[in-house]
């Protein structure tokens, strides 16, 4: 009897409730931060404003890239945006888990009573994604109108759940490479690396050649974070079968990250002190 | 002179301990070296010429290799080192040593750095090199291309001296660095080279100090010009390096009086 009631009180709603104190007394804090929230917004515009650059140089110079033409590509472009603000916005301690585990600090979330993956990324709320979804946000919507793109129930569901299931990958890679921390010191190097590949998700997979192709789809999925699940959206282009893939490999994906996150969690030994 | 050679020292050595950190950053440079190479190769296949703005599509490999694998050379943790110090109180100790400051953080620099070119950049420079089926020439384009990287790793390092002042203000960081960050990666040539840039954009880029950063070594390694004018670029390297030194010592004088440390 005892049993079940504890049972009932852990499901969604037990967890949204705790998830909502912990991020509120964060976003309180940050808060309190004032220059260090504008300069991090400012950060995040002056970032998405150099890739936006870079991006218009080279169409400024090439018409097309294999067969994308310059709105298919921004329309690319801006759905890798937005697919990594989710990874952003809840995910963000990863970026301090190795600072965590080497100065021990990691052992308190140990000994708490809930999840250890959902108590550690409840702690930080990634406020640095907002500048990330408006520039986002802005950039496709812009895409969508020069590409002359229809505007129905059906394909704003559409693109819901192809955003949905895009940030898992994003999350899952960085729930991975941040998992190394567990296993390595220098785990930061290895999020910082993979942080980069997001910058590639905004080009056709099409450009890699045998085996990468397979890599870059399989291994290191860049190509479902934006590729893939556009190919529905855009009218030009024709949906392949790992298009209707994406959100089921997406949970995968997702699930096995946190298998293996969690697995490290449980190997923490802490500092001793 | 030697409290500043041991200073050299002992970030070179730093530099070895953390070896997996070598591997990781080879590995990544490599995944890096991929996905440029089949992106640009896709570009200009896409575009049916094969010379586009003067660039070759292995000229422009080239220069983004080289210049990515500069940038992770040159990449230094100055800013977040400076906050973390004054967020710890350390900074303090760090202020009364008989060195100054900037020597004291340098000099480690310079030596991680000194290990890093051996252990990343030249290995990638051979590859390349040989890749490209010697693309490049192997002579005395070498010595200006070594002289024009040191100059760029002080204009560099006294960029990021200068951030550093502005975080000593703000108390934050990451927006700051990343500002930096993207701004000296973008107009200084390190993500796409910057004889693709139209004008004007182009001419205003070419007055900035941070196209002297990679695009000036890239272009004494890659162009072919008369001594005269290779001076004549390496002379507008060392004024932006004189300009930006003094701007950031300036700046540091001033700066460095509004530290407070919360206790530490």
């Amino acid at each position: 009897m005892d049993n079940t009631s504890i049972k009932r009180k852990r499901g969604l709603r037990f967890y949204l409730r705790i998830y909502f104190k912990i991020i509120s007394q964060d976003i309180k804090s940050k808060m309190s931060y004032r220059a260090d929230f504008i300069t991090t917004f400012f950060g995040m515009i002056a970032l998405n404003l150099s890739g936006f650059i870079a991006f218009w140089v080279i169409f400024k110079n090439f018409p097309q890239i294999n067969g994308w033409d310059y709105r298919e590509m921004l329309f690319l472009y801006a759905f890798s945006l937005i697919a990594l603000v989710p990874a952003e916005f809840f995910f963000d301690n990863n970026w301090n888990l190795q600072q965590a585990i080497v100065t021990g600090d990691f052992i308190k979330y140990c000994f708490k009573p809930l999840n250890i993956f959902f108590y550690y990324m409840s702690e930080v709320f990634g406020i640095r994604g907002l500048g990330q979804l408006v520039f986002g946000v802005g950039t496709l919507i812009y895409a969508w109108v020069g590409l002359a793109l229809p505007v129905s129930f059906l394909i704003i569901v559409k693109l819901l759940i192809a955003l949905f299931s895009a940030s898992l990958f994003m999350i899952a890679l960085r729930n991975l490479s941040a998992a190394t921390c567990f296993w390595i010191i220098n785990g930061l190097h290895v999020m910082n690396i993979t942080n980069k590949f997001r910058d590639y998700a905004r080009y056709p997979i099409t450009i890699f050649g045998g085996v990468f192709r397979v890599i870059f789809t399989f291994v290191i999925p860049i190509a479902f974070m934006a590729y893939y699940p556009s190919l529905e959206l855009l009218d030009t282009k024709q949906p392949v079968f790992l298009t209707y893939l994406t959100p089921i490999y997406g949970i995968i994906f997702f699930w096995l990250s946190y298998k293996v996150w969690m697995k490290g969690a449980m190997n923490y030994s802490g500092t001793g002190s | 002179m030697k409290k500043y050679l041991a200073l050299i020292r002992s970030g070179m050595v730093e530099a070895l301990v953390y070896r997996t950190s070598f591997v990781l950053k080879i590995v990544g440079n490599l995944i890096y070296i991929i996905i440029i190479y089949y992106l640009w190769k896709a570009i200009f296949q896409s575009s049916g010429t094969g010379t586009v703005a003067g660039m070759t599509f292995p000229q422009t490999m080239v220069y983004l290799v080289l210049a990515s694998s500069l940038f992770a050379v040159m990449e230094v943790y100055l800013v977040w080192g400076t906050h973390n110090a004054m967020q710890s109180g350390q900074i303090v100790s760090q202020l009364i040593k008989p060195v100054g400051y900037r020597a004291y953080n340098y000099c480690p620099f310079f030596g991680a750095m000194i290990m890093d070119f051996i252990i990343t950049f030249i290995p990638t420079f051979i590859l390349v090199y040989f890749l490209s089926g010697g693309y490049f020439d192997l002579g005395i384009n070498l010595l200006w291309f070594i002289i024009s990287i040191i100059i760029a790793v002080n204009i560099s390092l006294s960029i990021d001296y200068f951030v550093s002042c502005i975080v000593l203000y703000t108390q934050s960081v990451w927006g700051l660095n990343i500002v930096k960050e993207t701004i000296v990666m973008l107009f200084g040539g390190a993500a796409i080279p910057l004889a693709f840039f139209p004008e004007p954009l182009k001419t205003i880029v070419s007055y900035m100090p941070f196209q002297a950063i990679y695009n000036a070594p890239m272009m004494q390694l890659l162009g072919e010009a008369a001594p005269q004018k290779r001076l004549g670029m390496l002379l507008v390297q060392l004024l932006w390096a004189v300009v930006v030194y003094a701007a950031s010592e300036l700046f540091w004088r001033r700066a460095v009086k509004v530290v407070t440390v919360n206790g530490g």
